[in-house]
């Protein structure tokens, strides 16, 4: 390629203009590129996503969906009553949190349910979270799964997170932990996406996601070998 | 050419691999939870273990020191001190601890320590864990002549405070307080703790409004001694005192300025009670307030930009502030006909003072800009005379009930009153040092 010097003008020489061409087609492709990159990016930063947030800040906001009636026999999950079982119902350190007579009451109503549908029998002895899990699953359906889980998981970490009152600010303080979980329910990693500024808050927010796993499995539905979860405490009370 | 290309190939690259980051993007979730439950810090002292080969009267400094920090902690109302008898670990070594051992009585924090003792001296190793993490927090090392082992305690619940707070607590601090005998009165103080009550004057007549430098090495107030009212400050190191001000009419002493130069007084020199300010080593005097109405109980803030003092300009004493010159004055309380003794918090956030509701003196706070107010006693006596400790997350008080008086240390959000002393006589002014070196 010619060398520019300042004697010459670009119209001089063919190769200055080609270069020029290339150039600029370069800068386009880039700008094009990075406007279509950050668009998205931003406003699922700031929105955070409309297809999985969850809000689980309310009494009847923690589960929600039964997605069929049958699952409605087969597996009569503790939790789906409402948020203040949640909290009592869960309260076991136990990753799995099927417990005796639950699993009484479930071989009885799976022996039912099975005549009604051999196939199914077998997931009574499944975790109540992934339970009923043979039928396919349309986006909805997988959608009420994923706030179950996440609705135990929150459950699970609010249970455990106290601190002094008197370490409050008068004024809301956020942190955000994000939180790895394996397909065995194990914690991988707990680690701040956002600190708060008070030193306390934020322990006591990683301590209570550390207290609060094991968490259970992963349900099946989910392919990957773990998932994410951003998990933003709030110091005062989200109404 | 070749160079446009490779060009035109990475970012090609960049792109998809940005594009890649975003789709793993999509699959996080955002959990939101709220308040947490109100719960002191649930923390597992364990007795300090006495090095091997020393004599036998380690045993009982290992469970002096031990207790000396629970006593210490228990006393910042942050903490829930576990009881000794549920701990499953009795092992008192450092090697080997089981965490989920500890995590399994309900402790967040966990404290262990050796100790070594000969005649002159206890060296003390203390190692402070988080339990969930099992992450060792601190470990260091204390040293302290034989009959000093409260020291070491206090050293350790400081260092404690320090890791989880980043403040140093307020431990070996003091309270001063009068009370009043008749006509005949001194000054005492008593450790934050209770343990230790000394008597600072000797004056033997009536004393008001102790006020200490922030530095600690001053102790100003106003003594009747000579009959009428005069400042006087003491050197606490060396115990002399000097006389600064004798002026006609009222002499009362308001607070130090942060860097201990100056004493904000009130005289009435001039006619009626007004503001001054004194600077201590020249011993000049400037008026800060002029007015016909009375203007008392000056407090500096923190910052030394502003002064709190009350003013009965209104009609009723309400709580004003003012520039450190004297300018710029506004008004800060509007509930209530009677609001005094104002109190700047060591953060300079927040003001204490009392308040008059249904005839009964109670302890406020407020912003200093006027909002926020909220009220922190409640029941029917009288509170008096707040005042904040160092680490601004305590306020000591004086009430009155039935010919007694009690000091009493409370949360500064009015939770957990703590009795500090209690006495037949009436107690009043009582006011917080600050840490001693």
């Amino acid at each position: 390629m010619t060398p520019r010097t300042p004697g010459k003008t670009y119209r001089g020489t063919n190769g200055n203009l080609h270069n020029m061409i290339y150039l600029s087609f370069i800068c386009h492709l880039i700008i094009v590129t990075l406007i279509f990159i950050a668009i998205p990016t931003t406003s699922r930063r700031f929105t955070f996503g409309p297809v999985y947030s969850v809000q689980l800040v309310g009494s009847d906001a923690a589960i929600t969906h039964q997605s069929t009636s049958l699952l409605k026999d087969i597996s009569p999950l503790p939790q789906t009553s409402d948020a203040v079982m949640i909290k009592t119902k869960l309260s076991s350190m136990d990753p799995s949190p099927l417990r005796p007579q639950d699993a009484d009451r479930l071989r009885v109503e799976s022996a039912i349910s099975a005549l009604r549908q051999r196939d199914q029998s077998r997931s009574a002895h499944q975790d109540p979270v992934t339970a009923a899990g043979t039928m396919k699953k349309t986006d909805a359906e997988v959608n009420a799964y994923a706030n179950e889980y996440i609705g135990v998981i929150w459950s699970r970490v609010k249970q455990h997170w106290s601190m002094p009152q008197s370490l409050l600010p008068a004024n809301n303080i956020t942190a955000i932990i994000d939180v790895k979980i394996s397909r065995t329910g194990a914690l991988e990693y707990a680690i701040f996406e956002k600190r708060s500024g008070n030193r306390y808050f934020d322990e006591s927010a990683l301590r209570a996601v550390q207290k609060a796993s094991p968490f259970p499995p992963l349900p099946y539905w989910v392919r990957d070998d773990s998932i994410e979860i951003g998990i933003r405490f709030h110091s005062t009370e989200l109404r | 050419m070749t160079k446009t290309i490779c060009l035109l190939s990475s970012v090609m690259i960049l792109v998809f691999a940005l594009l890649n980051l975003n789709r793993n993007a999509y699959g996080k979730v955002y959990v939101d939870i709220d308040s947490p439950t109100f719960n002191p810090i649930p923390v597992a002292i364990s007795d300090f273990n006495p090095k091997a080969g020393g004599p036998a009267t380690q045993a009982d400094v290992s469970g002096i020191i031990a207790e000396g920090v629970r006593q210490d902690l228990s006393l910042t109302g942050l903490f829930n001190i576990l009881q000794k008898k549920s701990f499953l670990e009795q092992n008192p070594g450092i090697e080997k601890i089981r965490f989920a051992d500890w995590m399994a009585i309900g402790a967040d924090y966990l404290l262990k320590g050796e100790i070594v003792k000969n005649d002159r001296e206890v060296i003390s190793n203390a190692y402070f864990y988080e339990v969930s993490r099992g992450e060792r927090v601190f470990g260091r090392k204390y040293r302290a002549g034989a009959g000093e082992v409260k020291a070491i305690s206090r050293a350790i619940a400081k260092d404690i405070m320090l890791a989880l707070f980043n403040d140093a607590g307020d431990f070996n601090t003091h309270i001063a307080f009068v009370p009043k005998k008749g006509l005949k009165s001194d000054i005492y103080s008593i450790s934050y703790d209770g343990s230790e009550i000394r008597k600072r004057t000797s004056h033997q007549s009536i004393l008001l409004a102790p006020r200490w430098s922030p530095d600690g090495r001053l102790l100003a107030f106003t003594s009747f001694r000579r009959g009428r009212p005069e400042i006087y400050i003491q050197n606490l190191q060396n115990g002399l005192e000097q006389k600064v001000t004798s002026f006609d009419g009222m002499n009362l002493c308001g607070s130090f300025s942060p860097d201990n130069r100056k004493l904000l007084l009130t005289l009435s020199k001039d006619g009626n009670n007004e503001i001054y300010v004194l600077d201590i080593a020249s011993l000049s005097l400037k008026r800060l307030t002029n007015n016909y109405a009375i203007d008392v109980s000056p407090s500096w803030s923190p910052d030394g930009k502003k002064i709190a003092f009350v003013s009965n300009r209104s009609g009723s004493p309400q709580i004003y502030t003012m520039d450190a010159d004297g300018g710029n004055v506004k008004r800060v309380t509007y509930d209530g006909d009677y609001n005094s003794s104002p109190s700047w918090s060591p953060r300079g956030d927040r003001l204490a003072y009392e308040g008059r509701v249904n005839n009964k003196y109670q302890i406020f706070t407020i912003d200093p800009d006027g909002g926020n107010p909220q009220q922190l006693t409640s029941d029917h006596t009288d509170h008096e005379s707040p005042s904040w400790s160092p680490s601004g997350r305590q306020i000591v008080y004086v009430s009155h009930k039935q010919g007694k008086s009690t000091v009493f240390i409370m949360n500064a959000n009015g939770t957990n009153p703590r009795q500090l002393y209690e006495t037949n006589s009436k107690v009043v002014m009582s006011t917080w040092s600050p840490r001693s070196q």
